[in-house]
């Protein structure tokens, strides 16, 4: 239950950041969104680290392919929450 | 890390050469206007200056090298070191240093070469200068540091991750050693896992850059080499009047005032009207601010940072300049 509370509030975060009016979840693959550009994914990564001060780099971002991927990456280097 | 210190070197006068007409990121014609406005909100890039394609960059550092010498009243006899930071030269070699220094006829005495450097160059460029300065035994010995880059010749046309945010420019530094106390700290360094975020593509013959290791360099790095530089300085950041970054987007230069818990407003900022000036960028902003503010002495922060990855930054107090001007080729 706290899991999804933690998953609904990191999609809701980046559905903000990306001012994405779809539907996210963990298995929603970026790039295949219409707001996916260089610059929104720069905008991310910035908010991402100035939420969770975890920095994310492009070789990282290359190798994924979905939300699942950013969030296991951020909770695996942050004992913070999304919730507020 | 080179934590380094300087003493009786000063900043004189500055001057900023610069293309005369506007580009404007709203007229770009390869971005909708929804990704126009977005990329216009979060960099803070809206104007741009371009060079004529006839023009040489030599000839900007000769206009900035003429308006020095006039405007501060020094003799060309009086220069001792030519220093250019660029990585945009007309032609490979001769240096652009000793171009300049035959076509101004300075002295022989006077040691002249270039750096090949990009965003912190001017803080290299002014460390090697007040090295060299205090090498000499007389006082009064003068220098000319000239800086900056025609990025528009290293650009891919509508290569939308370079071209919306580099514009041409270029500035000449006038510096002196005197016996007035002064004391300057430098924090120098290069950060091998950023050697790839900035490039030059020899097959496309234009700059590649990646805006999210640059990002990450800029955010995760600069903010720790100023800290140390302020532990080396013995200063507290609080009594820094103003933080003089290169100019490389709004976001991450406000990323690296929150790192640094400042006040956004100690950050001027030149980058809407002119973008990324690459090391003419520290010159342009402190001409700006030093124009806008009135004010006495004062404690700067500069710091550039960008290709290599290399960061430099300066810590120094300085009465305000001389000479602080911004002019069209």
């Amino acid at each position: 239950m706290e899991n999804n509370q933690e998953i609904n509030a990191f999609l809701s975060f980046v559905s903000e950041e990306l001012q994405c009016n779809e539907s996210l979840s963990l298995s929603t693959e970026f790039r295949g969104l219409a707001q996916w550009s260089s610059l929104n994914a720069l905008l991310l990564v910035a908010a991402i680290n100035e939420r969770t001060d975890v920095m994310i780099h492009s070789g990282l971002l290359k190798e994924w392919t979905n939300f699942g991927d950013i969030y296991s990456y951020i909770f695996t280097h942050w004992d913070g929450t999304f919730t507020k | 890390m080179a934590l380094l210190q300087s003493k009786g070197i000063h900043l004189i006068g500055s001057v900023v050469v610069l293309p005369s007409e506007t580009t404007d990121n709203l007229d770009l014609p390869y971005l909708n206007q929804e990704a126009k406005e977005n990329f216009i909100k979060h960099t803070g890039i809206r104007h741009r200056r371009i060079a004529k394609n006839e023009d040489r960059i030599e000839a900007y550092f000769d206009k900035g090298i003429s308006e020095i010498l006039h405007d501060l009243q020094w003799n060309v006899n009086e220069i001792q070191v030519l220093i250019c930071v660029s990585q945009t030269p007309s032609t490979k070699f001769p240096s652009m240093a000793n171009q300049l220094h035959a076509s101004w006829k300075m002295p022989s005495s006077c040691l002249c070469f270039d750096i090949n450097l990009g965003c912190s160059g001017f803080v290299y460029g002014l460390q090697l200068v007040s090295q060299l300065l205090n090498g000499f035994s007389e006082k009064n010995v003068k220098a000319l540091l000239c800086c900056g880059d025609f990025s528009s010749r290293i650009i891919q046309k509508n290569d939308s991750a370079t071209e919306p945010i580099f514009s041409d420019g270029i500035s000449v530094t006038a510096i002196e050693k005197s016996p007035l106390i002064s004391e300057w700290f430098f924090h120098l360094e290069s950060i091998s896992s950023g050697v790839d975020a900035i490039t030059y593509d020899l097959d496309k013959g234009a700059m590649e850059l990646n805006g999210i290791d640059v990002f990450q360099h800029s955010v995760q790095f600069v903010p720790k080499n100023l800290n140390s530089l302020f532990s080396f300085a013995d200063i507290h950041q609080e009594k820094i009047d103003f933080f003089i970054l290169h100019q490389a987007n709004r976001l991450i230069n406000q990323s690296i005032a929150k790192k640094l818990q400042s006040n956004i407003e100690r950050f001027p900022t030149s980058i809407e009207k002119f973008g990324n000036t690459s090391s003419a960028s520290i010159p342009l902003t402190l001409i700006l601010q030093q124009n806008e503010t009135s004010s006495g002495e004062a404690t700067y922060c500069f710091c550039g940072f960008g290709v290599g990855f290399s960061i430099g930054s300066l810590l120094l107090k300085m009465p305000p300049l001389k000479l602080a001007k911004c002019v069209d080729f």
